[in-house]
């Protein structure tokens, strides 16, 4: 266990580089997913894993939409703005 | 015609609080009658409950005999703080230079306790990401505590809201 412990605190000394490009909105993902899958162990009211797998991809697939929605808007807004 | 449609919307609105308000005070009246389909609570004062589950992620849902939801629970915040911990580095739980990411980051028990530091905090995307990784595991386990320190509902009480409903309707 210390080892295990030791180990994360020197893999993680310093942030990692994250350049500003399209690829690092992929960041989004894993936070998403356990936001989904957090939410969903709790408020199911019987849990079967097939039942929690399938409510956490519909989740995950409605917030990613909701991200890409809100993007699409506020792209819209910029460019009716005209800062594009 | 616009007045009528206000009426409307604003008689529906205070229909759905008279819902709520209903169906709260059905659940507190109800709630020492009905048996709850988990562990009995009683055994195990609720002030335990809550610290346990805040120190440990899952470990109130795993007392109360949710085990699989408490295995979900523990993983998906353990992996979600020290992926935080990975993008930002070890001093971005920090208690002096990130006071307000601080208070959100706390909820997650003693991953943050371990991880809590006083050193000087570099700025950049990676740190961002960083905080907002642990700050999200935080407030989930508080979504958690939460969760667990207050009863459910039982079944009953969901017919009888159902019934109100209707009425209301």
């Amino acid at each position: 266990m210390p080892f295990i412990f030791a180990s994360i605190l020197a893999f993680s000394q310093y942030p990692i580089a994250i350049p500003t490009t399209p690829a690092s909105l992929l960041w989004a993902l894993p936070v998403s997913l356990g936001i989904a899958a957090v939410y969903k162990a709790v408020k199911l009211e019987e849990f079967t894993w097939p039942l929690f797998v399938r409510e956490v991809s519909l989740l995950f697939v409605t917030i990613i939409g909701a991200l890409i929605a809100t993007a699409l808007c506020l792209l819209i807004l910029a460019r009716f703005v005209g800062l594009l | 015609m616009r007045i009528k449609a206000v009426i409307r919307g604003v008689k529906s609105t205070v229909d759905i609080y008279r819902y709520y308000i209903y169906h709260y005070r059905l659940q507190m009246s109800s709630q020492n009658t009905q048996t709850q389909p988990v562990k009995p609570l009683k055994s195990i004062p609720m002030i335990f409950i809550g610290i346990i589950a805040w120190l440990i992620p899952g470990a109130g849902h795993w007392m109360l005999g949710k085990k699989n939801r408490a295995i979900v629970i523990f993983v998906s915040i353990i992996i979600l703080f020290f992926t935080g911990i990975y993008i930002g580095g070890n001093s971005l739980v920090n208690v002096t230079y990130a006071k307000l990411w601080y208070i959100a980051q706390i909820f997650t028990g003693l991953p943050c306790l371990i991880m809590t530091s006083k050193e000087q905090l570099g700025f950049g995307k990676g740190i961002d990401l960083g905080q907002l990784y642990t700050s999200c595991a935080g407030l989930l386990n508080l979504m958690c505590v939460i969760d667990a320190i207050i009863p459910p509902e039982s079944g009953t009480n969901k017919n009888k809201a159902k019934e109100v409903k209707e009425k209301l309707v």
